[in-house]
């Protein structure tokens, strides 16, 4: 189970160190995605069974929505996926920007939105299972999970303009077929966690899933603590907060917010983006995150070129291997049926000649037999 | 010979006589076809009357040469049965050939009247004479198509193969008659007892042992001795071929049951694993050769000769110390004789006209052509590979349990048979395919066979199903018979 | 004497056979509809005894006991347990689903099909119902003969090879089976002082197994025939390659059911007969049947993704799914088998699904090939959605059944085995990679010109088609979020099941 934790959060923590520097919405998105697989991977690892589950639905409602919103986003701007070629668009398609922005919240674990509960059972569990690294790399994580995300929302949403000149008059919010899947996707987004993940641990959720992990429960020999808010679940649950808000916060400042309601209003700093990932030390990460750790070339190598002269192999082996023996007992036993065949000559001679020599076998065997 | 002998062997004088009745209707009546099928028939029935009315009763005749036992009850019903279904299936192919219906239905009665006296016999000359009556009419019939020249080189291959393994037979038995002083079946098996209580077995012994061994597996079909079957089966008139399948073969079964299980019992422990070394030699051989063919005669030909090895493997168990092998034996000539003569029968009403053969391409598209035929057809062939819930899957399945039961050597050989039964499957099927996944060819467009002739393919149906569904309706009859002295 | 609800449940098909039979051949609409209503009224018999199930006791239930052939006393009973009933649902759903899938299709030779179809369902329900070894047998052949037509007669263009291999692959371990079958009743006829009552009587037989009377020897030699004879039929490594050509060959219909059902009877017979049976040999062989399960797993996946026909790709799916199974049921604990079966259930219905699916567009295209496809999704959008959810569900969608039983297994098999577990986990990434792959040059990008060309041929998914993929794709998802549905079912045989399974003896 070590392993499993293992894989997952290591692969929850580069994924979302990629993410941090990515510029295409799409692909900010995805390394997100694979960031929060890696999550729930760990979650299975520490024991946290239900926990994953939640996470995994609760994540597919706000990521839908995210995705879905960017491709709102990609539609206004006519087909453009470059984050820098954005900015500024919250005014002109608000019902994508205001849904994204839920679905920003809920993914960055505010509470009291649908990421907050899951997350929060995911670590509580890491900790209170005695993984006391996969919690904190997790802690770590969902801290570089809100700051992505408000990167995301800057660079989209807010500060100036960085839109094509001949595309900014043509900016629209999409219509309705796309916009009513967010606002429905929106509801769960902000609602599920509350609704059967409340009172944590307790809730709906849990009774569903009780019948499943039961017996693996049962065999791992871990009895779950008591959720207790005022004792360690609670203070997990608002150091996690707290490094979520610092995050978001840094990410303000670094991209620029826009919120007139609550009176939210920074410029972006793209020259201390710069500054700070030039640094030495830093520059070596950012290069590393912005080319993914190379993964891309490792992948093409490892499983398209490798895997697919691997899979052709293996197909090979078996149409010729596997599948050629069973042809093989096939073609072998018609062979030698026609092999036999050639006995029966036709010839009168030859059948008595070959009666005579059964004969004679026989009366050799018999006497080998009989006579002792 | 006294009143009380010929009530013993009434069954077989009255079969005597329906065949020269026949002989004297046709003389009397020339040309009324119907007239010979209402005596033959009509006769056969009287003889299965007959047979019954002895049903349960035990005796002997003509001091002791001649036993009538449950077995004999058994055996004399069966050939009764294939001389019935022969003659149904004989009048659609041999009229449009002008060959006589009359002079067929008498040789063939002749024919099963000599395997019903081989059913009784429990002397070694009688056995050997009964063999002969019962084989002579079979080269007769071989040859009953004068004009095929095919018919005629089957016949007198069969004939001259069939005369040196009776030569061949009969050496064996005097080598038993010198040994023992005796002909009696008895009378040899309390010398053999003696001499094997006392441990030594002489060499003349063991010559006549092979001897024996080869005249009844030339008879039955076993390898190396089966080079007559695939030229007579595919050479003779397909309704002959049909009897000639089932009858000299279960006549052979039953000079095994006679002289080996009977006769020969104390040297069991001896002619076992010659029988193990036939049995598997045989169904192998059968099948891989079979799997070959294109004519489905000839291909049927070479199944006989697989079925003979799985007969054989009942013969084992026996030898093996399973009662429950002539058991099994017993029910899978019944099963063999009504799933085979089906078989044949559908090719003898596909080769109704005159010049059909019997390649697998007439098979094609059948199943559409004639939906009965073709499903009749599909019913045999299912049955001889041995799908339950059919007559030819408890056969099997019988032999098997017997030779589990021995054990040993037994139970590998009963694995070969079960990897021979699936390899079976391909040219059984292979029938299907071509009756059903291949299109039919132009010019094939059979004519309906008469109103007998489908009588006597239901009867092959039925038998197959009814034997399938309630195989304990046989059991009870061949436990009985398996025990016979 | 209760109501003989499996029997007539059974029945049922038969007596729809036999109607359809003589009707005239010439009117298939009213055949059509015939053998439809007797598949369904079997289903709804079927759901019946499913909603009368008393979930808690262990053993069997409804049965019914005649004698058959009393001198070896072979006879003819039947009775269900959770698993069986299980598997009789699935069948009856699978069978009328196909059956109304074989509506447009299939235009020739239409009385001959319907008959083969409802035998078949005889066949497989009796092998899931049948509690004497002899009767099992029996109905394991009877499945044989309709599936050899229903490929050999309505199949594609390589049919015949096909059906023959299947047969023939079947045939060879299914003989050894009854050898196998056999010896076992004859060694407990010796061990009851040479009666044979009983010596076919499934319980009887465990009652003797379970107290260790079954030697060594014929353990081992018996398990290996019946696990041949299942092994084939399952089909696992290395004994599969009957499987993508029977698949790829046979018409929609018969996909749905050699893949829904057929292949689930492999993994019956190894959980009812031979691991209760022969314990011993099963613990011995063991590990080489995780090894080859796993291999399997991995296996079928990694063959999948080069797959360039449809059929053949979720044929070879089969395959690693398959391997699923068999590592549940031979680790030998309660969590992985209740996985291994709900695992049987899902597969059942996902690639049933999958190949209903395939037949839409082969319907419409008369083509299989991934690489002539492309866009379908901007032509046929209902279908590309419905495609697009099964898709997710074989993949293992968490929410959806297929991960549900997947998981199950991973996490039961995770004690014993932890590398094999993990190994097996990797598969799930490989399905995901050779499912969307296939899915996205299916469904999405431009249209081919292949599709193009066919103009207004290209029509969405008729009712028909739909009301054949509902009920599916609603129970994958009902059984993804309530499993606890099938897994209350499962609690007494796997009891039983590990019980007889620990019955290891000396």
């Amino acid at each position: 189970m070590v392993v499993v934790a293992a894989i997952g959060i290591f692969t929850a923590i580069l994924a979302a160190s990629i993410a941090m520097t990515q510029t295409d919405i799409k692909r900010v998105l995805a390394y997100s995605t694979l960031s929060q697989l890696g999550y729930m991977f760990a979650s299975l690892g520490v024991g946290a069974w239900t926990a994953a589950i939640f996470h995994l639905m609760s994540h597919g409602f706000f990521k839908g929505l995210l995705f879905l919103g960017s491709g709102s986003v990609i539609h206004a701007v006519d087909g453009e996926q470059d984050m820098r070629k954005m900015g500024g668009l919250a005014r002109k398609i608000p019902t994508t920007y205001v849904t994204m922005l839920i679905g920003s919240v809920a993914i960055a674990g505010v509470p009291p939105l649908a990421g907050f509960f899951s997350k929060d059972e995911i670590l509580g569990g890491a900790f209170k299972n005695g993984f006391l690294w996969v919690w904190a790399i997790g802690f770590v994580v969902a801290g570089m999970t809100a700051f992505y995300m408000f990167r995301l929302m800057g660079m989209t949403f807010w500060g100036p303009s960085h839109v094509d000149p001949e595309k900014v008059g043509h900016i629209h919010e999409s219509p309705s077929t796309m916009t009513r899947p967010l606002i429905l996707l929106a509801i769960p987004a902000v609602f599920l966690g509350m609704a059967i993940g409340f009172p944590p641990e307790t809730g709906l959720l849990h009774s569903w899933l009780q019948p499943v992990f039961e017996a693996t429960i049962a065999a791992s020999g871990r009895t779950e603590a008591a959720y207790s808010f005022l004792g360690i679940d609670g203070a997990l649950a608002i150091a996690t907060t707290t490094l979520v808000a610092i995050a978001i916060v840094v990410a303000w400042r670094l991209f620029g917010v826009d919120m007139p309601f609550w009176s939210l209003r920074s410029q972006p700093r793209p020259d201390r983006v710069r500054q700070m990932s030039g640094a030495r030390g830093m520059s070596f990460l950012y290069r590393a995150s912005s080319n993914k750790w190379w993964f891309d070339d490792l992948n093409n190598l490892l499983f398209v070129v490798w895997g697919g002269k691997l899979a052709n192999a293996v197909f090979w082996f078996d149409r010729t291997i596997i599948d050629g023996t069973v042809n093989g007992v096939g073609t072998v036993t018609t062979a030698a049926g026609m092999r036999l065949r050639t006995v029966q000559t036709g010839r009168v001679q030859n059948y008595a000649l070959g009666i005579a020599i059964g004969l004679i076998a026989m009366a050799v065997a018999y006497l080998l037999i009989a006579v002792r | 010979m006294s009143w009380s002998d010929i009530g013993t062997i009434a069954p077989i004088v009255i079969a005597v006589l329906v065949a020269a009745a026949v002989l004297i209707v046709d003389m009397a009546m020339p040309g009324r076809r119907d007239a010979i099928l209402v005596t033959s028939l009509g006769g056969l029935g009287l003889v299965a009357v007959a047979i019954l009315v002895q049903a349960g009763h035990s005796g002997s005749a003509f001091g002791a040469a001649y036993s009538l036992d449950n077995l004999t009850v058994f055996l004399d019903i069966l050939f009764v049965v294939i001389a019935a279904m022969t003659i149904m299936f004989a009048g659609d192919y041999l009229e449009p050939r002008g060959l006589p219906l009359a002079e067929f239905a008498a040789v063939l009665i002749f024919a099963v009247t000599g395997g019903m006296l081989v059913a009784g016999s429990t002397d070694l000359l009688l056995l050997f004479v009964a063999l002969e009556l019962m084989v002579l009419p079979g080269y007769m019939l071989a040859g009953f198509a004068r004009n095929d020249p095919y018919s005629t080189e089957g016949a007198i291959k069969y004939f001259l193969l069939g005369s040196f393994s009776s030569a061949i037979l009969l050496f064996g038995l005097a080598y038993v008659w010198g040994i023992t002083g005796t002909t009696r079946v008895d009378g040899v098996t309390a010398a053999l007892a003696t001499a094997v209580a006392h441990g030594s077995i002489q060499p003349g012994l063991a010559m006549g042992l092979a001897f024996m061994t080869a005249g009844v597996a030339f008879k039955m079909a076993a390898v190396p001795f089966h080079y007559w079957t695939p030229d007579a089966y595919q050479g003779s008139p397909t309704p002959v071929t049909a009897y000639l399948s089932v009858g000299p073969k279960i006549g052979a079964f039953a000079i095994a049951l006679r002289l080996f299980v009977g006769a020969l019992g104390p040297l069991k422990a001896d002619w076992l694993p010659v029988i193990i070394v036939l049995a598997a030699a045989t169904m192998t051989l059968g099948n891989l050769v079979a799997i070959t063919q294109d004519n489905v005669k000839r291909m049927l030909a070479y199944s006989s000769i697989a079925h003979t090895g799985y007969i054989l493997v009942g013969l084992a168990a026996y030898a093996g110390g399973q009662q429950s092998g002539i058991s099994a034996i017993l029910f899978y000539g019944a099963a063999y004789t009504f799933m085979n003569m089906g078989a044949f029968a559908v090719i003898t009403a596909l080769q109704r006209r005159p010049g059909v053969s019997s390649q697998i391409s007439t098979f094609a598209g059948l199943g559409r052509r004639d939906p009965w035929l073709g499903a009749l057809m599909a019913l045999f062939l299912l049955s001889l590979t041995g799908i339950p819930p059919l007559a030819g899957f408890w056969a099997k399945a019988y032999v098997i349990l017997a030779a589990v039961q021995a054990g040993g050597w037994l139970t590998a050989l009963a694995v070969l048979a079960m990897v021979n039964a699936a390899a079976a499957a391909f040219y059984y099927l292979r029938v299907v395919v071509y009756m059903y996944m291949r299109e039919p060819s132009e010019e094939a467009v059979p004519s309906r066979p008469g109103a007998l002739f489908r009588v006597g393919l239901a009867m092959a149906g039925v038998g197959t199903l009814i034997f399938g569904l309630f195989p304990a309706l046989v059991t009870a009859a061949t436990n009985a018979a398996s025990v016979f002295h | 004497m209760h109501l003989p609800i499996l029997s007539l449940i059974t029945l049922t098909p038969l007596i729809g056979a036999i109607v359809v039979a003589v009707l005239p051949s010439s009117n298939q609409g009213i055949i059509r509809r015939t053998a439809l209503f007797f598949a369904l009224v079997a289903w709804v018999l079927s759901l019946l005894l499913l909603a009368a199930y008393a979930f808690g006791p262990t053993g069997f239930q409804y049965q019914e006991t005649t004698d058959w052939i009393p001198a070896f006393g072979i006879q003819y009973k039947v009775g269900i347990d959770g698993l069986s009933i299980l598997m009789v649902v699935l069948t009856t759903t699978l069978s009328w689903i196909s059956i109304l899938a074989s509506f447009g299709p299939i235009k020739d030779r239409v009385k001959g099909y319907m008959i083969s179809f409802l035998i078949l369902e005889v066949g497989m329900i009796g092998v899931f119902i049948a509690l004497d070894l002899f009767l099992f047998y029996i109905f394991w052949e009877i499945v044989l003969v309709p599936m050899y037509l229903i490929i050999g007669i309505w199949g594609g263009a390589n049919r015949i090879y096909a059906t023959m291999k299947f047969v023939l692959y079947t045939l060879v371990g299914s003989l050894l089976m009854l050898v196998a079958i056999l010896a076992t009743a004859y060694a407990y006829q010796v061990g009851h002082g040479g009666s044979w009552a009983g010596a076919f009587d499934f319980q009887a037989l465990a009652q003797f197994a379970a107290t260790g009377h079954f030697s060594q020897n014929l353990q081992i030699l018996a398990f290996l025939a019946l696990f041949l004879a299942f092994a084939i039929k399952v089909p696992m490594f290395p004994f599969h390659t009957w499987l993508p050509d029977a698949h790829t060959e046979a018409p929609t219909a018969g996909s749905v059911i050699l893949a829904g059902v057929l292949l689930k009877l492999g993994a019956y017979g190894l959980i009812r007969f031979a691991v209760p049976l022969y314990p011993y040999a099963a613990h011995t062989f063991a590990w080489p049947i995780i090894v080859l399960s796993v291999i399997a797993i991995v296996y079928g996946a990694i063959v999948s993704i080069v797959q360039t026909d449809l059929k053949r790709l979720v044929a070879y799916s089969s395959v690693s799914h398959m391997g699923f199974v068999t590592l549940g049921i031979f680790v030998f604990n309660a969590t992985a088998f209740q996985g291994a079966v709900l695992q049987m259930v899902n597969h059942g219905l996902i690639t049933g699904g999958l190949f209903l699916l395939v037949g839409v567009i082969y319907e419409r295209t008369h083509d299989r090939t991934i690489a002539r496809m492309g866009g379908v999704a901007s032509i046929m959008p209902v279908y590309a959605t419905i495609f697009g959810f099964f898709i997710l569900a074989s993949a293992g969608l968490p929410g959806l059944s297929g991960f549900v039983g997947e998981f199950l297994v991973f996490v039961g098999s995770f004690g014993m085995a932890p590398g094999i577990a993990a190994a097996s986990i990797i598969v799930m990434v490989l399905a995901a990679t050779y499912l969307l792959w296939m899915f996205q040059r299916v469904a999405f990008g431009p249209l081919s010109d292949f599709l193009a060309g066919l103009g207004s041929h290209l029509t969405d998914m008729n009712r028909t088609e739909l009301i054949t993929l509902l009920p599916l794709a609603v129970l994958i998802v009902v059984l993804g979020l309530f499993p606890s549905l099938v897994l209350d079912l499962l609690r007494a045989p796997a009891q039983a099941f590990l019980t007889a399974a620990a019955a290891v003896g000396r």
